[in-house]
């Protein structure tokens, strides 16, 4: 059956206190969450996600999916309450709202829009294909303070953001992107140390291996490691078959710089090895935060991540 | 040096440069439950240096390096926030190494500065070394003679040599100022790092933040408009096996000396002209000084006796393992504390520390006084109740506001309510250990969160006049039951000037 936002906002405060029962249930207002998602097992694994977000859960989420069949906007809402920390009386409560409606989104859009705590920015979470010009996308981005897309799982969304960014409406990354944080981590380490630090400059070659199924992360990393160089290194990209990790991910990183050469490898996850010349070969933790985690990192920025803007204008 | 360009982002931390850790104690209680397992975090989250090693020190023998290993494993899968895998725990452990060896034996500093060399060469330590003394601090002027003797503590032009120290820094002015000529004699002031964990921890961190990057709290922060505030360290544990310790020390020594009066420093500062150590540490520093000394009159003590707590029977402190059956020293203690200037003339300060009490808490309250004229009928603002802005420290770190509101009816009447905000539910990392940060600290050479020699003498001369006092006259604590909010005496403390504590 339809639903209204007057007919949700009732269902949830009945369900936050009786989720709370006896107990304060409270809310810290930190931001809203839209996601929109045009498959409802996708949307089912990102409502699963926030609801196992330990910290930062928004204050309420809004997990929209397009249908095709749809003639109107269905709601199935919940609420997550959890004590908070050790013996306190009162609870934290997050609010979930499945919205389902037909897929050209106007419809989603204006009940996402009523349904907006106010005063707080909003996230929109992009789990589908990104056309810029069309609905459901279009309705939906004026709400949006921040876009978050996901280009591991639609690899063609690299291509769109550039065009995204240069109109500068919102603050913009991708979760490809995300994932790669650990990775950059470990590569800016060689280039902390003194002897090899001028060397960034002198950047010749990037050589990526990944897992086959996207190219997003390798490219991000090479968009962010070519703007960081003086020079216009050469590219190879190299898709292998791993039935041991998720597409994507990224295995092997050979840099030459300065006519050495730098590798670092992850064998598995949870490690990776670096040989640097003139050093001893080192291991470091390297593990891809699992959705839920990357998510939560997202939720923390409020302010634009040049480094992300430059690595996509590196790409583009 | 020039910024690696790679980390000049929103999202990349600050490694510190390379450096080793050599760990005097490493096989005791401190550094098996949190300085280890804090490493192998940072490790965890790619914050250790590239080049990194960790040498523990200590005279039985471990079993070589291999043994040392095992040995920090076990703890770490008791110990760390995050669980060990053995991918991770790996990488990590290459870095661990053990040196037996007395203190106070030439040989092994020689043995030390062979190890140091080894590690600048095959892990890329660089000439940089950090001292953790975690021992009895009776060994901390052996220790350091033994390093200054041996040419470890000298830094060069290009490499640091760093020391921490842990509490108790002294137990009194005279041996807190010997302590500190002592660790002199071979490192000067700014190669020292004075741990004390609650600055470390991120709520303790959020006063500065709090109170100097809003607006709205800072002009209302002074005599004008606060009635008083109260600072709680309340545990509900006793002694736990520590009681030999404990005998020596007492509550004042263990808590409000160093904690307490730490975070009383945050509370009462003037806002710094910067955010750089040395600016923040003057500030803290001056509001110690404008402490006026406590007088014994405004002090309780007590000590618990046996009582229902944590819904089992506790026993009495001087039942407890290592305590001496008469022992007067206090488990509890109460006191008020004046500081003399412009911004807290007259606004009592109420500092209450204990074991054995229903909870463990530790919050800063801030009450604020009540309206000058209520347009309301008595009836109406019965329940009224004075502002109070509390920053809880832990658990649940975060802050809250009470504040009158309007019960919903048609007459008026008002009730007080609470507003709260809460870290755990706010931000998506969860706060790290507070050794986590402050090793960090150590190792990038920030000093903003370790106390410097002139604030723990200023907290000493707070409260010397107690210790003077007890020594003459030797006044027995009040006893309160375990489970209990402390002894009677410290709310007649309170209501003498016409308040009443707060129940956490
Ligand atoms: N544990 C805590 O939570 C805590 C909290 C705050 C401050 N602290 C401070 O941290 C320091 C260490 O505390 P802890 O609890 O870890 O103490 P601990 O368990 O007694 O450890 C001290 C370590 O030093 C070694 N040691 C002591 N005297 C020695 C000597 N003469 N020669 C060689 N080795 C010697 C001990 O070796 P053996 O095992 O052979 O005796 C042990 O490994 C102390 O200053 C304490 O006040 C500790």
């Amino acid at each position: 059956m339809t639903t209204t936002p007057l007919q949700i906002e009732r269902e949830l405060a009945a369900l936050r206190g009786s989720a709370a029962g006896e107990q304060a249930g409270m809310r810290t207002h930190i931001v809203d969450l839209v996601a929109f998602a045009d498959d409802a097992a996708v949307a089912t694994a990102c409502a699963n996600a926030i609801g196992a977000l330990r910290h930062s859960r928004p204050s309420r989420a809004l997990v929209a999916c397009g249908i095709a069949t749809a003639t109107g906007v269905t709601a199935e809402s919940s609420v997550f309450c959890s004590p908070m920390q050790e013996g306190g009386h009162s609870l934290v409560c997050c609010e979930l709202v499945r919205l389902q409606g037909p897929s050209d989104g106007v419809a989603l859009a204006s009940m996402a829009a009523s349904l907006l705590l106010p005063d707080l920015p909003v996230f929109l979470l992009w789990l589908a294909p990104l056309d810029p010009d069309e609905t459901p996308f279009a309705s939906l981005r004026p709400l949006a303070t921040r876009l978050v897309t996901d280009s591991t799982r639609h690899p063609a969304t690299l291509d769109v953001l550039g065009g995204l960014i240069a109109q500068g409406r919102e603050i913009v990354t991708d979760l490809a992107w995300t994932k790669i944080t650990g990775w950059r981590e470990v590569i800016a380490a060689i280039f902390d140390d003194p002897d090899h630090a001028e060397r960034l400059g002198r950047l010749e070659q990037i050589a990526i291996r990944y897992v086959r199924g996207s190219a997003a992360q390798a490219r991000l990393l090479a968009g962010w490691l070519a703007s960081s160089a003086e020079t216009d290194p050469a590219l190879a990209l190299d898709p292998v078959a791993r039935d041991d990790m998720r597409a994507g991910s990224l295995l092997q990183v050979a840099l030459t710089a300065g006519g050495v050469r730098f590798v670092v490898d992850r064998p598995e996850e949870g490690v990776a090895i670096v040989d640097a010349p003139g050093r001893p070969r080192r291991w470091v933790a390297l593990r891809v935060p699992p959705f839920e985690t990357l998510i939560g990192e997202e939720l923390d920025f409020l302010t634009q991540d040049h480094a992300f803007l430059r690595a996509v204008a590196a790409v583009s | 040096m020039a910024v690696n360009p790679l980390r000049d982002e929103l999202r990349m931390h600050r490694v510190p440069g390379p450096c080793a850790m050599v760990i005097f104690g490493g096989q005791g209680d401190l550094a098996g439950r949190k300085l280890v397992p804090a490493l192998y975090n940072l490790y965890l989250r790619r914050l250790l240096p590239t080049g990194f090693a960790l040498i523990g020190i200590g005279r039985r023998d471990a079993g070589g390096d291999e043994g040392y290993r095992a040995e920090m494993r076990a703890r770490c899968e008791s110990f760390s926030r995050t669980p060990v895998t053995e991918v991770e725990w790996q990488g990590f452990a290459a870095m661990l190494h053990w040196i037996t060896g007395n203190f106070d034996d030439a040989a092994t500093y020689a043995a030390l500065a062979a190890r140091l060399a080894a590690a600048d060469t095959d892990l890329g330590t660089a000439g940089n070394v950090l001292y953790y003394l975690s021992v009895p601090p009776s060994q901390f002027p052996v220790i350091v003679d033994g390093l200054g003797d041996a040419g470890l503590a000298a830094e060069t032009d290009r490499t640091f040599r760093r020391v921490v120290i842990e509490k108790p820094f002294g137990s009194d002015l005279a041996s807190s100022a010997a302590l500190n000529a002592s660790v002199h004699r071979a490192f000067a002031e700014r190669q020292i790092f004075r741990i004390d964990h609650y600055l470390g921890k991120e709520s303790v961190q959020n006063i500065l933040v709090f109170r100097f990057a809003n607006g709205i709290f800072e002009p209302v922060w002074n005599r004008n408009f606060i009635d008083h505030v109260q600072i709680t360290v309340a545990e509900s544990i006793g002694v736990e096996g520590r009681g030999r310790f404990y005998e020596e020390a007492g509550a004042l020594r263990d808590i409000v000396q160093n904690h307490m009066l730490q975070v009383l420093s945050f509370v009462a500062m003037e806002p710094p002209a910067s955010f750089d150590a040395e600016a923040v540490r003057d500030e803290r520093g001056k509001a110690l000084v404008s402490c006026r000394p406590v007088r014994p009159a405004d002090v309780v003590r007590g000590q618990y006796v046996a009582g229902h707590a944590d819904g089992r029977l506790a026993r009495s402190y001087r039942e407890e393992e290592g305590v001496g059956a008469h022992s007067d020293v206090e488990t509890y203690i109460a006191m008020r504390l004046l500081i003399d200037n412009w911004r807290w003339a007259d606004t009592p300060i109420y500092l209450r520390t204990g074991k054995r009490l229903p909870k463990r808490v530790t919050e800063v309250a801030i009450q604020f006084k009540r309206v000058p004229h209520l347009p309301f009928s008595y009836a109406a603002a019965e329940q009224l109740e004075p502002n109070v802005l509390v920053l809880r420290i832990q658990p649940n770190e975060g802050i809250s506001l009470r504040f009158g509101a309007k019960v919903p009816s048609e007459r008026i009447q008002i009730r007080t309510v609470n507003m709260d905000f809460q870290y755990d539910t706010a931000f998506s990392s969860s706060p790290a250990e507070a050794y986590e940060t402050l090793l960090l600290d150590v190792m990038r050479g920030d000093g903003t969160n370790f106390p410097r020699q002139d604030a723990v003498e200023e907290s000493w001369r707070i409260i010397e006049p107690l210790l003077d006092s007890w020594q003459l006259q030797g006044g027995g604590p009040h006893h309160y039951e375990a489970g209990s909010w402390g002894p009677e005496a410290a709310d007649e403390l309170v209501a003498r000037d016409r308040r009443r504590w707060r129940r956490p």
